[in-house]
């Protein structure tokens, strides 16, 4: 039998890509669309002996072509002409779902209608007639709750069983078509001329939702409960706080720290241990044991510690994500953000720079105008990125074991303040004032999808392990190279080696910070490469690995690093200190790398790296220095 | 011996992971977070988030 | 009056949306005359507000709100 293609199509928040996922798991494919930077996903399933290829289209409101989003789904679908095409629509939200249905219909193309979430619509007291609307419509219809896999095997079903030159626009249909295209050749202007499909189109979803729907008693109001607490005007932004809180305490207290504690009492104890006696017994040369042990352990070793950290993160925020409440972060955070010149929209954006800088610079293309973008783009790297969050964890455990959570909270809050402070005297100085809006669905609350949760946090999180795999472990090699050699050939002082040289003319910098050794010069160079660096030749250098294998647990870890080269290279507010402004400096080469491609400009990518460097030395200047002279 | 052995290997490692990073500037690419988002909320996504 | 004076759990029925660079994104939303929209509440300081219309619920600024008019209705 042939392979059968079928393209996914529906509004935002429908379902659709908790469909694809039960649909395809994690037998997916993730290329680009050609010429943007649009998620292309497809997957691959078969059933009853017939290959099906599943696109998941961009979840759109309409296809006007305007936006890069719609375009690519009406491009797609006129072009590549999938054997089905499936409407995913929200059956508690016909009105607005219908709206895109009947604009494809205007196109000529054939759509299985997918009634998602009856669960949902019905606990609303909302009940659809599935065979009306599929006569009035003319088209095939199908009920499903996204999650149960009943539905998806009857999806399935459908997706196998139906002929979709069977079915032809109704009578209903084709009189509304009729009426669009008189409108066309009436000689309106083409705003008036817009504005009247877009009422007639209306107008003809209302008459049907008033033929198929039926609306019995008030239905469940859950969401806006939920709203009256989370998205209102008093309580909103200080449960927003606890909930980001909560999110900390589980990565860095309860679930994230003791994983990643176990790790590394695994990869510095019996690991290191086993491949030093295994070189040992094969007689390998004293050198090649120290890079293997020092350079590649150490430095990988020590950036792949944080990864259940990372991995744990990660899921608490597409978690969030998946309920609904991010909509709720970027509405109760817009009156802040507009006052120092960003929308509440922004906040997405900036919550991805949680991630990673680079996603959230290319998100920035989602803001309305070009003045929030460039400010976002600017602001964004000052987050706690991934690869920032193992400087920050490895020094908070060390210097502050008692209170680890609470100072990494405070460090992801100062990048999120400096984020504001920065955008806002960009905005008052560095571009001018341009109006910007806000338009957004508050979706309702739901229980995510733990599969769609699940494939997102791999997803977001396999690409800290490629990059442990492939930039870090080279940077480790080179790091070791740079510490064992000088010019003489290899040597055994550390201290007259090339990264001693290149650390201690940086370290010239940070005289006044209290940070200015040799070892702490060398990270913030290795660190502009990739972020994680700073923590690999922190490992290297001082051997953090080796020495907390002799610790049973995380307080012991502390106490022994306490005594360690790198405890003793720092005091407590100098520790501060470099936290701080290894939270602010410079962006990796690769967020960089981004600056240049979104801006289009050399200048910009220059001004970023040099005014966030700048920045980053004078606050963690005043941190410290204050804090002496507060007696710390 | 070994030492070669393992300097060979490293030495492998150390071209893939060239190759790789040599790529991902080629293409413009990058590795963190995976290629974009995988939204679930139309809120999250950068695309269609408006 | 506009939409922009709407306070919490007032309910209008849409008169006209006025031109503004908005204007075709509102209506594709649904907000095209004749539609009722409920205000439910707003964010900190007032601004944005939050809406319910056809179904949904949509979040909005006030002075993108002041250019759908609008009728009260009881």
């Amino acid at each position: 039998m042939s392979s059968l293609a079928v393209a996914l199509t529906g509004n935002p928040n429908t379902g659709k890509s908790t469909i694809f996922n039960e649909l395809t798991g994690a037998r997916q494919k993730i290329g680009n669309w050609p010429g943007v930077t649009v998620d292309k996903k497809i997957g691959y399933l078969s059933h009853q002996g017939r290959n099906i290829s599943v696109v998941d289209l961009p979840g759109t409101y309409s296809v006007n072509a305007r936006s890069p989003e719609e375009k690519i789904v009406i491009d797609y679908l006129l072009n590549e002409k999938p054997d089905l095409v499936v409407d995913v629509l929200d059956s508690s939200n016909l009105e607005r779902n219908l709206y895109l249905t009947i604009q494809l219909l205007e196109q000529g193309i054939p759509l299985l209608l997918d009634l998602n979430m009856q669960d949902e619509a019905r606990r609303h007291g909302i009940r659809v007639d599935t065979e009306k609307l599929g006569a009035t419509l003319g088209m095939p219809v199908v009920e499903t709750t996204a999650r149960s896999r009943d539905s998806i095997h009857t999806l399935l079903d459908v997706f196998t069983s139906t002929v979709m030159e069977k079915y032809q626009p109704s009578e209903k249909v084709r009189a509304h078509i009729a009426r669009v295209k008189e409108l066309c050749e009436s000689g309106l202007s083409a705003d008036a001329l817009e504005e009247k499909i877009i009422e007639e189109r209306y107008a003809f979803i209302d008459n049907v939702v008033a033929e198929c729907v039926s609306v019995a008693g008030v239905g469940s109001k859950t969401s806006e409960k939920i709203d009256a607490v989370l998205a209102n005007g008093w309580t909103a932004l200080p449960l927003f706080l606890v909930m980001l809180y909560a999110v900390f305490q589980i990565t860095f207290e309860w679930i994230g720290q003791p994983m990643a504690d176990a790790l590394d009492d695994f990869i510095g104890g019996p690991l290191t241990d086993a491949v030093t006696e295994t070189l040992e017994s094969w007689e390998v040369a004293d050198w090649m044991q120290s890079l293997i042990v020092d350079g590649v352990i150490g430095g990988v070793g020590g950036v792949l510690t944080f990864v259940p950290l990372i991995f744990v993160l990660f899921f608490c925020l597409s978690f969030l994500d998946g309920t609904g409440y991010m909509a709720r972060v970027a509405f109760i955070t817009d009156p802040i953000m507009r006052r120092v010149g960003l929308t509440g929209k922004g906040v997405m954006p900036l919550m991805m720079g949680f991630g990673c800088a680079v996603p959230a610079i290319m998100g920035a293309r989602a803001l309305d105008s070009e003045k929030d973008r460039m400010t976002s783009i600017l602001v964004t790297p000052f987050l706690t990125c991934g690869a920032k969050l193992p400087i920050m964890a490895l020094f908070a455990a060390m210097f502050f074991p008692d209170n680890a959570a609470n100072v990494v909270f405070a460090m992801y809050i100062l990048g999120v303040v400096m984020a504001i402070v920065a955008a806002k005297l960009l905005g008052g100085t560095v571009f001018q004032e341009q109006g910007s809006t806000f338009l957004l669905e508050l979706p309702p609350y739901r229980l995510p999808d733990m599969k769609t949760v699940l494939l997102e946090t791999w997803d977001k999180g396999k690409g800290y392990l490629i990059k442990a795999g492939t930039i870090i472990f080279a940077m480790s090699v080179l790091i070791w190279f740079l510490g064992n050699f000088n010019f003489g050939g290899m040597t055994e002082e550390m201290n007259e080696s090339f990264l001693a040289a290149l650390g201690t003319a940086m370290s010239k910098l940070f005289i006044f910070h209290g940070f200015d050794t040799w070892e702490a010069g060398a990270a913030v160079i290795t660190g502009i490469l990739a972020k994680e660096s700073v923590v690999s030749t922190m490992g290297i250098l001082y051997g953090v690995g080796e020495i907390s294998a002799e610790a049973e647990d995380a307080v012991e870890t502390a106490a022994t690093l306490m005594q360690s080269g790198m405890a003793s290279a720092f005091t407590t507010m100098s520790a501060v200190a470099f936290m701080v402004f290894s939270q602010l400096y410079t962006p990796c080469v690769t967020a960089l790398g981004t600056i240049k491609k979104e801006t289009g400009s050399w200048k910009w990518m220059g001004f970023s790296a040099a005014y966030m460097f700048a920045v980053a030395w004078l606050v963690s200047l005043v941190v410290y220095q204050g804090g002496r002279l507060l007696g710390f | 011996m070994a030492t070669y052995i393992l300097g060979a290997i490293l030495a492998a490692f150390l071209f893939l992971a060239a190759r790789h990073i040599y790529r991902n500037l080629a293409d413009g690419k990058h590795d963190c977070c995976g290629e974009e988002t995988n939204c679930t909320s139309c809120a999250s996504c950068p695309h269609c988030g408006k | 009056m506009t939409l922009r004076e709407g306070t919490s759990g007032q309910r209008f029925i849409i008169r006209s949306v006025a031109d503004s660079p908005l204007k075709n994104r509102l209506m594709t939303m649904g907000l095209v005359p004749g539609t009722s929209v409920t205000v439910l509440r707003s964010a900190p300081l007032g601004d944005p507000m939050a809406l319910r219309v056809r179904s949904y619920h949509l979040a909005l600024r006030r002075d993108d709100a002041a250019s759908i008019e609008v009728e009260a209705i009881a």
